[in-house]
């Protein structure tokens, strides 16, 4: 299983870094940038947290569409842009997990967005602690779709 | 070898998407295990077949794609098959009142409802708790459910072969609480027939006395293990292939119980206590 992990991510890294820097492209307009080494460190980052998740990616990796879904936020500044790139994927995957993957890849970005923005205004500790540990609970006790309607009377 | 993990690895990305329905870029390494374990699967059931392929083609021309989707056939025309060999058995099964064949006999039904081939193929779902003469640990999937459908068969040929009055009895003797024991009904009869065999008694004799416990006791200490086991395999044999005309099968299924009843017949003559179950 080790080598088979090994073989997926040594054949998708080349791939995947193309991919990030064409993101640059939407980034750009809202003032953000990822320079190659930076891009190689954000994925490589992504992959420890695969990891430690025990998780895999077998085509498409996520980090496009984090960076997506973030790039026009008002909390998201150049200095530490890649920082928080690694942070929001160490939160995706975590929460990929603990929703039991019941909830998509758009789902849970899309929930993830309006709370960063809304309720935690760029706060990614209280999004990963408080938050998401409510939105998972209630996703694995098979509320996750009420949440979805009536998300601003959560918290 | 390299191309052939490639293309494998090819195959579990296009399933895991099939998998997530393209909505998870990401998937637990236990379902990564599982679905590789799908694909592997397949390939292996297409392996087992390798001649009856290699007669439409040849292996240069087949690539692990290929292999895959014609295991993955296979597999599903396996299934058709055990279930088709479950719908006729069911017509004439009998469970001689035992709980744990009649139950699990019954449960059957809810692998062919449940079993997931495209993405689960090795899961045999069920716990089968009926125990049979044969180890099945080593086969899963449909394979396992295959060869459990098999062993039922062939228990039910040989025990139908006697009147149910002394199946019954034969299991009555052996304990009153038979119904309700997850013990294997065949192996019991066969022992009791094995009895009678060596006695020279008719198949179906239930007219046991003393002295005739005394007179097979004096037999099987007369004899090594090695020795009783291949006179229980003779007789066996002769009685199989008076029952069937293909008894190849059935020879090589009660004989998966004849060590074990030689090494009880041993034990209870040893002490005394032949006229305990027979």
């Amino acid at each position: 299983m080790k080598n088979m992990m090994e073989l997926i991510l040594a054949e998708q890294k080349k791939q995947e870094l193309e991919q990030t820097l064409h993101c640059n492209e939407l980034s750009v307009r809202y003032g953000l940038l990822l320079n190659e080494k930076e891009a190689e460190e954000v994925i490589l980052y992504k992959n420890e947290v695969l990891k430690e998740n025990k998780r895999v990616e077998f085509g498409e990796s996520i980090l496009p569409k984090i960076i997506e879904t973030f790039c026009d936020s008002a909390y998201i500044l150049q200095d530490t842009y890649a920082e928080i790139l690694k942070e929001l994927q160490e939160i995706f995957f975590y929460y990929k997990n603990e929703s039991m993957d019941e909830l998509s890849d758009d789902e849970l970005l899309e929930f993830m967005k309006s709370q960063y923005e809304e309720i935690c205004f760029g706060d990614l500790d209280y999004l990963k602690g408080t938050c998401l540990e409510r939105f998972a609970r209630e996703v694995r006790s098979g509320h996750g779709a009420d949440i979805f309607q009536k998300r601003e009377d959560i918290l | 070898m390299e191309q052939n993990v490639d293309e494998i690895l090819g195959l579990v990305r296009e399933l895991t998407e099939q998998y997530t329905s393209k909505e998870s870029t990401s998937v637990t390494y236990e379902k990564a295990q599982q679905l590789m374990g799908a694909i592997l699967y397949c390939i292996e059931e297409r392996e087992q077949c390798r001649s009856e392929f290699d007669v439409i083609q040849t292996q240069e021309t087949s690539s692990v794609r290929q292999i895959y989707e014609q295991g993955y056939e296979l597999v599903k025309k396996k299934t058709a098959a055990a279930m088709n060999q479950y719908n006729e058995q069911a017509l004439w099964f009998r469970d001689y009142e035992n709980l744990a064949l009649r139950e699990t006999f019954d449960a059957i039904p809810e692998f062919f409802i449940r079993y997931d081939v495209r993405f689960y193929p090795q899961n045999h779902i069920l716990g089968l708790d009926y125990p049979v003469l044969l180890s099945l640990e080593r086969f899963c999937g449909i394979d396992r459910i295959d060869a459990y459908l098999e062993c039922l068969r062939l228990e039910q040929i040989f025990l139908q072969s006697f009147s149910e009055e002394f199946v019954i009895e034969s299991l009555e003797r052996y304990s009153r609480d038979y119904r309700n024991l997850f013990c294997n009904l065949c192996g019991i009869v066969l022992k009791r027939f094995l009895c009678n065999r060596l006695m020279e008694f008719s198949v179906e004799n239930r007219e046991w006395k003393p002295e005739h416990y005394e007179e097979l006791k004096e037999q099987i200490l007369g004899m090594e293990k090695e020795e009783l086991e291949q006179t229980c395999y003779e007789q066996m044999e002769t009685y199989a292939k008076e029952l069937l005309t293909e008894s190849d099968r059935l020879i090589l299924y009660l004989n998966a119980g004849i060590a074990d009843i030689a090494v009880e017949l041993k034990n209870e003559a040893e002490h005394g206590v032949l006229g305990r179950h027979i």
